[in-house]
Protein backbone atom coordinates (compact mmCIF):
# COMPACT_ATOMS: atom_id res chain seq x y z
CA UNK A 1 0.00 0.00 0.00
CA UNK A 2 1.52 3.20 -1.09
CA UNK A 3 1.10 6.01 1.37
CA UNK A 4 1.34 9.09 -0.82
CA UNK A 5 -1.66 9.99 -2.36
CA UNK A 6 -1.75 10.42 -6.01
CA UNK A 7 -3.99 13.67 -5.15
CA UNK A 8 -4.94 15.85 -2.47
CA UNK A 9 -7.07 19.05 -1.97
CA UNK A 10 -6.31 21.29 1.00
CA UNK A 11 -8.64 23.92 2.08
CA UNK A 12 -10.34 24.54 -1.16
CA UNK A 13 -12.97 26.72 -1.46
CA UNK A 14 -14.79 27.71 -4.46
CA UNK A 15 -17.31 30.77 -4.89
CA UNK A 16 -19.24 31.75 -7.31
CA UNK A 17 -21.03 35.27 -7.74
CA UNK A 18 -21.70 35.55 -3.54
CA UNK A 19 -22.52 32.22 -3.12
CA UNK A 20 -19.83 29.52 -1.46
CA UNK A 21 -20.46 26.19 -3.03
CA UNK A 22 -17.45 24.36 -1.39
CA UNK A 23 -15.85 25.76 1.54
CA UNK A 24 -12.28 24.47 3.08
CA UNK A 25 -12.03 21.02 1.89
CA UNK A 26 -9.44 19.11 2.67
CA UNK A 27 -9.10 15.78 1.28
CA UNK A 28 -6.55 12.54 0.04
CA UNK A 29 -7.25 9.94 -2.69
CA UNK A 30 -5.04 6.90 -3.12
CA UNK A 31 -4.70 4.45 -5.48
CA UNK A 32 -6.69 1.64 -5.52
CA UNK A 33 -9.36 2.81 -3.38
CA UNK A 34 -12.40 4.56 -3.57
CA UNK A 35 -13.52 7.55 -1.46
CA UNK A 36 -17.13 8.53 -1.56
CA UNK A 37 -18.59 11.95 -1.21
CA UNK A 38 -22.21 11.93 0.05
CA UNK A 39 -24.30 15.26 1.17
CA UNK A 40 -27.69 16.21 -0.58
CA UNK A 41 -28.55 17.84 -3.51
CA UNK A 42 -26.99 21.13 -3.71
CA UNK A 43 -24.20 20.36 -1.27
CA UNK A 44 -21.49 21.06 -3.00
CA UNK A 45 -20.52 17.36 -4.41
CA UNK A 46 -20.27 18.29 -8.11
CA UNK A 47 -18.52 21.70 -7.47
CA UNK A 48 -16.05 19.71 -5.41
CA UNK A 49 -15.59 16.74 -7.96
CA UNK A 50 -15.23 19.33 -11.03
CA UNK A 51 -12.55 21.08 -9.23
CA UNK A 52 -10.59 18.26 -8.29
CA UNK A 53 -10.57 17.32 -11.96
CA UNK A 54 -9.22 20.92 -12.90
CA UNK A 55 -12.31 22.13 -14.72
CA UNK A 56 -13.51 24.49 -11.82
CA UNK A 57 -11.07 27.21 -10.31
CA UNK A 58 -11.09 27.14 -6.50
CA UNK A 59 -10.98 31.36 -5.08
CA UNK A 60 -8.81 29.13 -2.17
CA UNK A 61 -6.55 26.76 -1.66
CA UNK A 62 -4.54 24.13 -4.01
CA UNK A 63 -5.37 20.69 -5.25
CA UNK A 64 -1.74 18.22 -6.37
CA UNK A 65 -1.59 16.11 -8.28
CA UNK A 66 0.93 13.02 -8.02
CA UNK A 67 1.43 11.71 -11.81
CA UNK A 68 3.02 8.53 -12.70
CA UNK A 69 7.02 9.62 -12.57
CA UNK A 70 5.93 10.88 -8.70
CA UNK A 71 5.83 14.66 -9.22
CA UNK A 72 3.35 17.06 -8.36
CA UNK A 73 1.51 18.94 -10.08
CA UNK A 74 -0.51 21.68 -8.42
CA UNK A 75 -3.24 21.19 -11.13
CA UNK A 76 -4.52 24.79 -11.01
CA UNK A 77 -1.23 26.49 -11.88
CA UNK A 78 -0.96 24.20 -15.03
CA UNK A 79 -1.23 25.55 -18.40
CA UNK A 80 -4.21 24.67 -20.30
CA UNK A 81 -2.79 21.91 -22.42
CA UNK A 82 -0.54 20.35 -19.38
CA UNK A 83 -4.20 20.43 -17.69
CA UNK A 84 -5.75 18.72 -21.03
CA UNK A 85 -2.68 15.75 -21.44
CA UNK A 86 -3.47 14.74 -17.14
CA UNK A 87 -7.56 15.02 -17.83
CA UNK A 88 -6.79 12.84 -21.67
CA UNK A 89 -4.47 10.52 -20.31
CA UNK A 90 -4.46 10.15 -16.43
CA UNK A 91 -8.04 10.67 -15.65
CA UNK A 92 -11.41 9.68 -16.51
CA UNK A 93 -14.79 11.56 -15.70
CA UNK A 94 -18.22 9.78 -15.78
CA UNK A 95 -21.06 12.11 -15.57
CA UNK A 96 -24.34 12.21 -14.01
CA UNK A 97 -26.12 11.95 -17.80
CA UNK A 98 -24.16 10.06 -20.49
CA UNK A 99 -25.19 12.77 -22.52
CA UNK A 100 -22.60 14.90 -21.17
CA UNK A 101 -20.37 12.50 -21.39
CA UNK A 102 -20.72 10.77 -24.52
CA UNK A 103 -21.53 11.90 -28.21
CA UNK A 104 -24.78 10.14 -29.35
CA UNK A 105 -24.92 10.72 -32.96
CA UNK A 106 -21.31 8.32 -33.22
CA UNK A 107 -20.97 4.34 -32.85
CA UNK A 108 -20.48 3.01 -29.30
CA UNK A 109 -17.13 1.53 -30.40
CA UNK A 110 -15.90 5.34 -32.15
CA UNK A 111 -17.76 7.07 -28.21
CA UNK A 112 -14.94 4.41 -26.67
CA UNK A 113 -12.04 4.80 -29.12
CA UNK A 114 -12.18 8.56 -29.59
CA UNK A 115 -10.17 9.16 -25.97
CA UNK A 116 -7.58 6.69 -27.45
CA UNK A 117 -7.62 8.86 -30.88
CA UNK A 118 -6.62 12.44 -28.92
CA UNK A 119 -4.10 10.45 -26.99
CA UNK A 120 -2.28 9.41 -30.12
CA UNK A 121 -3.39 5.99 -31.18
CA UNK A 122 -4.30 6.07 -34.93
CA UNK A 123 -4.31 2.65 -36.25
CA UNK A 124 -7.60 1.91 -37.48
CA UNK A 125 -7.40 -1.99 -36.11
CA UNK A 126 -5.62 -0.88 -32.36
CA UNK A 127 -8.83 1.20 -32.07
CA UNK A 128 -11.31 -1.06 -32.96
CA UNK A 129 -9.46 -3.99 -30.89
CA UNK A 130 -9.56 -1.70 -27.86
CA UNK A 131 -13.27 -0.71 -28.12
CA UNK A 132 -14.14 -4.55 -28.43
CA UNK A 133 -12.19 -5.06 -25.39
CA UNK A 134 -13.71 -2.19 -23.41
CA UNK A 135 -17.31 -2.17 -24.67
CA UNK A 136 -16.74 -6.30 -23.55
CA UNK A 137 -15.00 -5.38 -19.98
CA UNK A 138 -18.64 -3.50 -19.00
CA UNK A 139 -20.30 -6.28 -20.04
CA UNK A 140 -21.20 -5.23 -22.98
CA UNK A 141 -21.96 -7.37 -26.79
CA UNK A 142 -18.69 -6.14 -28.50
CA UNK A 143 -20.91 -6.81 -31.67
CA UNK A 144 -23.04 -3.92 -30.93
CA UNK A 145 -19.66 -2.28 -31.71
CA UNK A 146 -20.98 0.12 -34.84
CA UNK A 147 -24.33 1.04 -33.50
CA UNK A 148 -24.89 4.55 -32.46
CA UNK A 149 -24.71 5.31 -28.81
CA UNK A 150 -28.46 6.63 -29.00
CA UNK A 151 -29.86 3.48 -29.51
CA UNK A 152 -28.68 1.59 -26.31
CA UNK A 153 -30.35 1.90 -23.06
CA UNK A 154 -30.05 4.47 -20.36
CA UNK A 155 -27.86 1.62 -18.40
CA UNK A 156 -26.19 0.89 -21.69
CA UNK A 157 -24.97 3.74 -22.18
CA UNK A 158 -23.60 4.64 -18.78
CA UNK A 159 -21.25 1.68 -19.11
CA UNK A 160 -20.48 2.84 -22.97
CA UNK A 161 -19.66 6.24 -20.98
CA UNK A 162 -17.63 3.88 -18.04
CA UNK A 163 -15.48 2.11 -21.17
CA UNK A 164 -14.79 5.44 -22.76
CA UNK A 165 -13.19 6.53 -19.53
CA UNK A 166 -11.24 3.27 -19.06
CA UNK A 167 -9.52 2.69 -22.32
CA UNK A 168 -6.60 5.15 -21.52
CA UNK A 169 -6.55 3.40 -18.15
CA UNK A 170 -6.34 6.01 -15.93
CA UNK A 171 -4.59 6.50 -12.55
CA UNK A 172 -7.56 8.67 -11.16
CA UNK A 173 -11.59 8.20 -12.17
CA UNK A 174 -14.32 11.13 -11.21
CA UNK A 175 -17.53 9.77 -10.89
CA UNK A 176 -20.67 11.74 -10.40
CA UNK A 177 -23.28 10.02 -9.44
CA UNK A 178 -23.15 7.56 -12.08
CA UNK A 179 -25.71 5.53 -11.12
CA UNK A 180 -28.33 8.01 -10.60
CA UNK A 181 -31.56 7.20 -12.65
CA UNK A 182 -30.98 3.84 -13.60
CA UNK A 183 -33.37 0.75 -12.26
CA UNK A 184 -31.82 -0.99 -8.83
CA UNK A 185 -31.08 -4.15 -10.90
CA UNK A 186 -29.13 -2.31 -13.77
CA UNK A 187 -27.43 0.06 -10.60
CA UNK A 188 -26.47 -2.92 -9.05
CA UNK A 189 -24.76 -4.64 -11.90
CA UNK A 190 -23.07 -0.99 -12.65
CA UNK A 191 -21.91 -0.99 -9.52
CA UNK A 192 -20.01 -4.26 -8.77
CA UNK A 193 -18.55 -3.57 -12.05
CA UNK A 194 -16.97 -0.20 -11.17
CA UNK A 195 -15.93 -1.97 -7.59
CA UNK A 196 -14.11 -5.04 -9.29
CA UNK A 197 -12.58 -2.54 -12.21
CA UNK A 198 -11.04 -0.40 -8.81
CA UNK A 199 -9.75 -3.23 -7.28
CA UNK A 200 -8.30 -4.35 -10.24
CA UNK A 201 -6.85 -2.15 -12.31
CA UNK A 202 -5.48 -0.41 -9.19
CA UNK A 203 -6.85 2.95 -9.90
CA UNK A 204 -8.18 5.36 -7.44
CA UNK A 205 -11.80 6.54 -7.68
CA UNK A 206 -13.70 9.37 -6.46
CA UNK A 207 -17.23 8.86 -5.96
CA UNK A 208 -20.29 11.51 -5.21
CA UNK A 209 -23.58 10.11 -4.74
CA UNK A 210 -26.41 10.98 -2.65
CA UNK A 211 -27.30 7.20 -2.23
CA UNK A 212 -25.64 5.70 1.04
CA UNK A 213 -26.30 1.80 -0.17
CA UNK A 214 -23.98 3.03 -2.99
CA UNK A 215 -20.93 4.08 -1.17
CA UNK A 216 -21.44 1.18 1.68
CA UNK A 217 -21.01 -1.12 -1.08
CA UNK A 218 -18.27 0.50 -3.09
CA UNK A 219 -16.02 3.44 -1.11
CA UNK A 220 -13.56 2.90 1.12
CA UNK A 221 -13.56 5.94 2.90
CA UNK A 222 -16.41 8.74 3.15
CA UNK A 223 -16.58 12.40 3.65
CA UNK A 224 -20.19 13.89 4.43
CA UNK A 225 -20.59 16.99 2.96
CA UNK A 226 -23.29 20.16 3.90
CA UNK A 227 -23.74 23.21 2.90
CA UNK A 228 -20.44 23.09 1.36
CA UNK A 229 -18.60 21.75 3.96
CA UNK A 230 -17.25 18.71 4.56
CA UNK A 231 -18.70 17.86 8.20
CA UNK A 232 -17.28 14.37 8.82
CA UNK A 233 -14.73 12.36 7.00
CA UNK A 234 -13.29 8.73 7.49
CA UNK A 235 -13.61 4.69 7.11
CA UNK A 236 -16.64 4.30 5.69
CA UNK A 237 -18.82 2.04 7.80
CA UNK A 238 -17.47 4.08 10.81
CA UNK A 239 -19.40 7.15 9.06
CA UNK A 240 -22.49 5.27 8.45
CA UNK A 241 -22.86 2.65 11.51
CA UNK A 242 -21.81 5.38 14.24
CA UNK A 243 -22.14 9.42 12.46
CA UNK A 244 -20.79 11.74 15.01
CA UNK A 245 -22.09 15.10 13.71
CA UNK A 246 -25.43 16.29 13.71
CA UNK A 247 -26.24 16.52 10.28
CA UNK A 248 -24.24 12.78 9.22
CA UNK A 249 -26.73 11.22 12.24
CA UNK A 250 -29.72 12.72 10.16
CA UNK A 251 -28.66 11.79 6.89
CA UNK A 252 -28.11 8.01 7.73
CA UNK A 253 -31.36 8.03 9.39
CA UNK A 254 -33.46 9.27 6.51
CA UNK A 255 -31.79 6.61 4.74
CA UNK A 256 -32.75 4.01 6.91
CA UNK A 257 -36.65 4.86 7.07
CA UNK A 258 -36.53 4.86 2.80
CA UNK B 1 5.07 -17.58 26.99
CA UNK B 2 2.30 -16.10 24.34
CA UNK B 3 2.15 -12.85 23.20
CA UNK B 4 -0.36 -10.41 24.21
CA UNK B 5 -1.93 -9.77 20.64
CA UNK B 6 -4.63 -7.08 21.42
CA UNK B 7 -4.59 -4.65 24.75
CA UNK B 8 -7.41 -2.53 25.30
CA UNK B 9 -6.85 0.24 27.94
CA UNK B 10 -9.67 2.28 30.00
CA UNK B 11 -12.01 2.96 27.00
CA UNK B 12 -15.15 4.67 27.31
CA UNK B 13 -18.21 4.81 24.24
CA UNK B 14 -21.12 6.89 24.79
CA UNK B 15 -23.47 7.55 21.70
CA UNK B 16 -25.18 11.02 21.18
CA UNK B 17 -27.61 11.65 19.56
CA UNK B 18 -28.24 14.71 18.22
CA UNK B 19 -31.98 13.77 17.00
CA UNK B 20 -33.12 13.31 20.40
CA UNK B 21 -31.90 16.90 22.30
CA UNK B 22 -28.43 15.23 22.29
CA UNK B 23 -29.23 12.67 24.79
CA UNK B 24 -25.95 11.09 25.74
CA UNK B 25 -25.84 7.16 26.01
CA UNK B 26 -23.11 5.71 27.97
CA UNK B 27 -22.23 2.09 27.17
CA UNK B 28 -18.90 1.65 27.52
CA UNK B 29 -16.77 2.63 31.03
CA UNK B 30 -13.42 2.30 31.61
CA UNK B 31 -12.86 -1.28 29.83
CA UNK B 32 -9.72 -3.00 30.20
CA UNK B 33 -8.46 -6.16 28.81
CA UNK B 34 -5.88 -7.93 27.03
CA UNK B 35 -5.81 -11.40 24.64
CA UNK B 36 -3.37 -13.04 24.04
CA UNK B 37 -1.73 -15.10 20.69
CA UNK B 38 -3.82 -19.00 21.01
CA UNK B 39 -5.96 -17.71 23.55
CA UNK B 40 -10.00 -17.34 23.48
CA UNK B 41 -11.60 -14.36 25.15
CA UNK B 42 -15.20 -14.29 25.92
CA UNK B 43 -17.56 -11.31 26.98
CA UNK B 44 -20.32 -12.31 28.97
CA UNK B 45 -23.48 -10.05 30.61
CA UNK B 46 -27.42 -9.28 29.82
CA UNK B 47 -28.37 -8.01 26.79
CA UNK B 48 -27.95 -4.64 26.26
CA UNK B 49 -24.53 -4.31 28.37
CA UNK B 50 -22.40 -3.56 25.36
CA UNK B 51 -20.78 -6.67 24.42
CA UNK B 52 -21.50 -6.00 20.43
CA UNK B 53 -20.67 -2.16 21.05
CA UNK B 54 -17.18 -3.13 22.42
CA UNK B 55 -16.42 -5.64 19.36
CA UNK B 56 -17.54 -3.11 17.30
CA UNK B 57 -15.41 0.07 18.78
CA UNK B 58 -12.53 -2.75 18.57
CA UNK B 59 -13.33 -3.31 14.97
CA UNK B 60 -12.78 0.78 14.42
CA UNK B 61 -16.83 0.43 13.26
CA UNK B 62 -17.71 2.38 16.12
CA UNK B 63 -15.75 5.35 17.59
CA UNK B 64 -14.86 5.26 20.99
CA UNK B 65 -14.40 8.92 22.93
CA UNK B 66 -11.56 7.63 25.83
CA UNK B 67 -8.95 5.08 25.85
CA UNK B 68 -6.76 3.04 24.02
CA UNK B 69 -7.49 0.25 21.35
CA UNK B 70 -3.49 -1.60 20.86
CA UNK B 71 -2.98 -3.81 18.45
CA UNK B 72 -0.23 -5.71 17.28
CA UNK B 73 -0.15 -5.07 13.73
CA UNK B 74 2.86 -6.48 11.44
CA UNK B 75 5.32 -6.02 14.19
CA UNK B 76 3.74 -2.81 15.77
CA UNK B 77 1.30 -1.19 18.27
CA UNK B 78 -1.34 0.54 16.39
CA UNK B 79 -3.44 2.25 18.38
CA UNK B 80 -6.90 1.67 16.94
CA UNK B 81 -8.56 4.55 18.74
CA UNK B 82 -6.36 6.78 17.44
CA UNK B 83 -5.57 5.49 14.07
CA UNK B 84 -5.89 7.25 10.48
CA UNK B 85 -8.91 5.37 8.27
CA UNK B 86 -6.08 4.25 6.03
CA UNK B 87 -4.49 2.53 8.73
CA UNK B 88 -7.71 0.98 10.24
CA UNK B 89 -8.14 -0.51 6.75
CA UNK B 90 -4.77 -2.12 6.93
CA UNK B 91 -5.35 -3.63 10.20
CA UNK B 92 -8.47 -4.59 8.74
CA UNK B 93 -6.69 -6.40 5.42
CA UNK B 94 -3.84 -8.34 7.45
CA UNK B 95 -4.78 -8.34 11.02
CA UNK B 96 -8.14 -8.24 12.30
CA UNK B 97 -10.99 -9.95 11.26
CA UNK B 98 -14.46 -9.49 12.72
CA UNK B 99 -17.40 -12.07 12.02
CA UNK B 100 -20.95 -10.13 12.61
CA UNK B 101 -23.86 -10.86 13.46
CA UNK B 102 -25.22 -10.50 10.01
CA UNK B 103 -23.68 -10.73 6.41
CA UNK B 104 -23.39 -7.72 4.79
CA UNK B 105 -22.32 -8.02 1.18
CA UNK B 106 -22.20 -7.10 -2.54
CA UNK B 107 -24.95 -8.01 -4.44
CA UNK B 108 -24.61 -10.31 -7.17
CA UNK B 109 -21.00 -11.83 -6.04
CA UNK B 110 -20.86 -15.58 -5.77
CA UNK B 111 -20.85 -17.27 -2.24
CA UNK B 112 -17.20 -18.39 -3.09
CA UNK B 113 -15.90 -14.97 -4.97
CA UNK B 114 -17.40 -13.51 -1.42
CA UNK B 115 -14.93 -15.81 0.75
CA UNK B 116 -12.20 -15.60 -1.35
CA UNK B 117 -12.23 -11.60 -0.99
CA UNK B 118 -10.36 -10.68 2.17
CA UNK B 119 -7.81 -13.40 0.16
CA UNK B 120 -7.75 -11.46 -2.69
CA UNK B 121 -7.10 -8.16 -1.01
CA UNK B 122 -3.99 -9.52 0.69
CA UNK B 123 -2.49 -10.14 -2.61
CA UNK B 124 -3.31 -13.93 -3.51
CA UNK B 125 -3.49 -14.89 -6.54
CA UNK B 126 -7.13 -16.12 -7.73
CA UNK B 127 -6.70 -19.33 -8.05
CA UNK B 128 -5.39 -20.23 -4.54
CA UNK B 129 -7.74 -18.23 -3.38
CA UNK B 130 -10.50 -19.56 -4.55
CA UNK B 131 -9.67 -23.04 -4.17
CA UNK B 132 -8.87 -22.13 0.04
CA UNK B 133 -12.50 -20.72 -0.20
CA UNK B 134 -13.91 -24.37 -1.68
CA UNK B 135 -11.93 -25.78 1.35
CA UNK B 136 -13.42 -23.42 3.80
CA UNK B 137 -16.76 -24.05 2.22
CA UNK B 138 -16.66 -27.58 2.41
CA UNK B 139 -15.49 -27.75 6.06
CA UNK B 140 -18.64 -25.57 7.09
CA UNK B 141 -20.61 -27.32 5.54
CA UNK B 142 -21.83 -25.17 2.68
CA UNK B 143 -23.25 -27.48 0.10
CA UNK B 144 -21.41 -27.15 -3.08
CA UNK B 145 -24.72 -26.11 -5.49
CA UNK B 146 -24.64 -22.87 -3.57
CA UNK B 147 -21.36 -21.80 -4.38
CA UNK B 148 -22.14 -20.12 -7.32
CA UNK B 149 -24.19 -18.32 -5.96
CA UNK B 150 -24.95 -14.90 -4.05
CA UNK B 151 -25.90 -15.63 -0.68
CA UNK B 152 -28.88 -12.76 -0.16
CA UNK B 153 -31.34 -16.00 -1.14
CA UNK B 154 -29.64 -18.27 1.50
CA UNK B 155 -31.08 -19.35 4.92
CA UNK B 156 -29.95 -17.41 8.09
CA UNK B 157 -27.60 -20.66 8.74
CA UNK B 158 -26.06 -20.69 5.44
CA UNK B 159 -25.50 -17.13 5.98
CA UNK B 160 -23.94 -17.05 8.73
CA UNK B 161 -21.64 -19.37 7.52
CA UNK B 162 -20.34 -17.59 4.46
CA UNK B 163 -20.01 -15.10 6.87
CA UNK B 164 -17.81 -17.24 9.37
CA UNK B 165 -15.99 -18.24 6.30
CA UNK B 166 -14.96 -14.98 5.28
CA UNK B 167 -13.62 -14.10 8.72
CA UNK B 168 -11.56 -17.40 8.96
CA UNK B 169 -10.01 -17.70 6.11
CA UNK B 170 -7.51 -14.90 5.89
CA UNK B 171 -5.64 -16.58 8.56
CA UNK B 172 -5.82 -13.28 10.87
CA UNK B 173 -3.93 -13.29 13.44
CA UNK B 174 -6.61 -11.42 15.86
CA UNK B 175 -10.54 -12.32 15.31
CA UNK B 176 -13.42 -11.03 16.69
CA UNK B 177 -16.36 -12.77 16.85
CA UNK B 178 -20.41 -12.14 17.83
CA UNK B 179 -22.18 -15.17 18.28
CA UNK B 180 -21.01 -17.45 15.46
CA UNK B 181 -22.97 -19.97 16.39
CA UNK B 182 -26.15 -18.24 16.73
CA UNK B 183 -28.77 -19.62 13.80
CA UNK B 184 -27.18 -23.19 14.05
CA UNK B 185 -28.34 -26.54 14.59
CA UNK B 186 -25.95 -28.66 16.24
CA UNK B 187 -24.24 -30.65 13.17
CA UNK B 188 -23.41 -27.22 11.94
CA UNK B 189 -22.54 -25.36 15.44
CA UNK B 190 -19.65 -28.14 15.60
CA UNK B 191 -18.34 -27.91 12.05
CA UNK B 192 -17.96 -23.36 13.29
CA UNK B 193 -16.41 -24.58 16.60
CA UNK B 194 -14.20 -27.08 15.10
CA UNK B 195 -12.99 -24.20 12.61
CA UNK B 196 -12.79 -21.90 15.07
CA UNK B 197 -10.66 -23.80 17.84
CA UNK B 198 -8.08 -25.32 14.92
CA UNK B 199 -7.97 -21.00 14.46
CA UNK B 200 -7.08 -20.84 18.02
CA UNK B 201 -4.85 -23.69 18.19
CA UNK B 202 -2.95 -21.87 15.45
CA UNK B 203 -2.54 -19.30 17.31
CA UNK B 204 -5.20 -17.00 16.61
CA UNK B 205 -5.89 -14.53 19.52
CA UNK B 206 -9.94 -14.74 19.83
CA UNK B 207 -12.22 -11.99 21.34
CA UNK B 208 -15.90 -13.01 21.31
CA UNK B 209 -19.83 -13.15 22.35
CA UNK B 210 -20.73 -16.79 22.80
CA UNK B 211 -24.29 -17.31 23.79
CA UNK B 212 -24.78 -21.21 24.10
CA UNK B 213 -22.41 -23.26 26.91
CA UNK B 214 -21.33 -25.76 24.06
CA UNK B 215 -19.51 -23.13 22.12
CA UNK B 216 -17.80 -21.35 25.70
CA UNK B 217 -16.98 -24.70 26.74
CA UNK B 218 -15.32 -25.90 23.61
CA UNK B 219 -13.24 -22.41 22.97
CA UNK B 220 -13.09 -19.89 26.32
CA UNK B 221 -9.93 -20.03 28.17
CA UNK B 222 -11.43 -16.94 30.24
CA UNK B 223 -14.24 -14.98 30.86
CA UNK B 224 -14.78 -11.07 30.80
CA UNK B 225 -18.00 -9.99 32.56
CA UNK B 226 -19.09 -6.40 31.48
CA UNK B 227 -21.14 -6.00 34.41
CA UNK B 228 -18.66 -6.46 37.13
CA UNK B 229 -15.62 -5.26 35.59
CA UNK B 230 -17.46 -1.55 35.05
CA UNK B 231 -18.22 0.92 37.29
CA UNK B 232 -21.83 0.36 38.25
CA UNK B 233 -23.04 3.24 36.55
CA UNK B 234 -23.20 1.58 33.32
CA UNK B 235 -24.72 -1.91 33.81
CA UNK B 236 -28.16 -1.89 31.95
N1 LIG C 1 -25.19 2.83 16.77
C1 LIG C 1 -25.78 3.00 17.97
N2 LIG C 1 -26.39 4.15 18.26
C2 LIG C 1 -26.99 4.32 19.45
N3 LIG C 1 -27.02 3.41 20.44
C3 LIG C 1 -26.44 2.23 20.20
C4 LIG C 1 -25.80 1.95 18.95
N4 LIG C 1 -25.30 0.70 19.01
C5 LIG C 1 -25.60 0.21 20.23
N5 LIG C 1 -26.28 1.13 20.96
C6 LIG C 1 -26.77 0.95 22.33
O1 LIG C 1 -25.75 0.42 23.14
C7 LIG C 1 -26.29 -0.47 24.13
C8 LIG C 1 -25.53 -1.80 24.09
O2 LIG C 1 -25.89 -2.52 22.93
P1 LIG C 1 -25.13 -3.82 22.45
O3 LIG C 1 -25.71 -4.22 21.15
O4 LIG C 1 -23.68 -3.55 22.48
O5 LIG C 1 -25.49 -4.86 23.58
P2 LIG C 1 -25.15 -6.41 23.71
O6 LIG C 1 -24.49 -6.58 25.03
O7 LIG C 1 -24.41 -6.89 22.53
O8 LIG C 1 -26.60 -7.05 23.77
P3 LIG C 1 -27.17 -8.46 23.19
O9 LIG C 1 -26.73 -9.50 24.15
O10 LIG C 1 -28.66 -8.23 23.23
O11 LIG C 1 -26.64 -8.64 21.81
C9 LIG C 1 -27.76 -0.58 23.82
O12 LIG C 1 -28.46 0.26 24.70
C10 LIG C 1 -27.89 -0.09 22.40
O13 LIG C 1 -29.14 0.46 22.15
MG1 LIG D 1 -24.92 -8.24 20.89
Amino acid sequence: MDDRPLMSADSVTCRFRGTTACRDVSLDVYAGEVLGIVGESGAGKSTLLHCLAGAVQPSEGTVTYADAKGHDHAIHGLSESALRQLSRGDWGFVHQSPYDGLRPHISAGGNVAEPLLRCGETRYASLRAAARHWLAEVELDPERLDDPVRTFSGGMQQRVQLARNLVTQPRLLFLDEPTGGLDVSVQARLLDLIRQLASELEVAVVLVTHDLAVVRLLAHRLAVMRQGEVVEQGVTDQVLDDPQAPYSQLLVASELRS
Amino acid sequence: MALPMMAVEGLHKNFTLHRRERLNLSVLTDVSLSVYAGECLALSGPSGTGKSTLLRCLYSNYIAQQGRILLRHSGEWVDMAQAKPRKILAVRRYTLGYISQFLRVAPRVSTLDLVAEPLRAQGVAPNVARSRAERMLQRLRLPEPLWSLPPDTFSGGEQQRVNIARGLIAGFPVLLVDEPTASLDADNRAAVLDCVSEAKRAGTAILGIFHDDDARQALCDRTYDMVAAQPASCAG
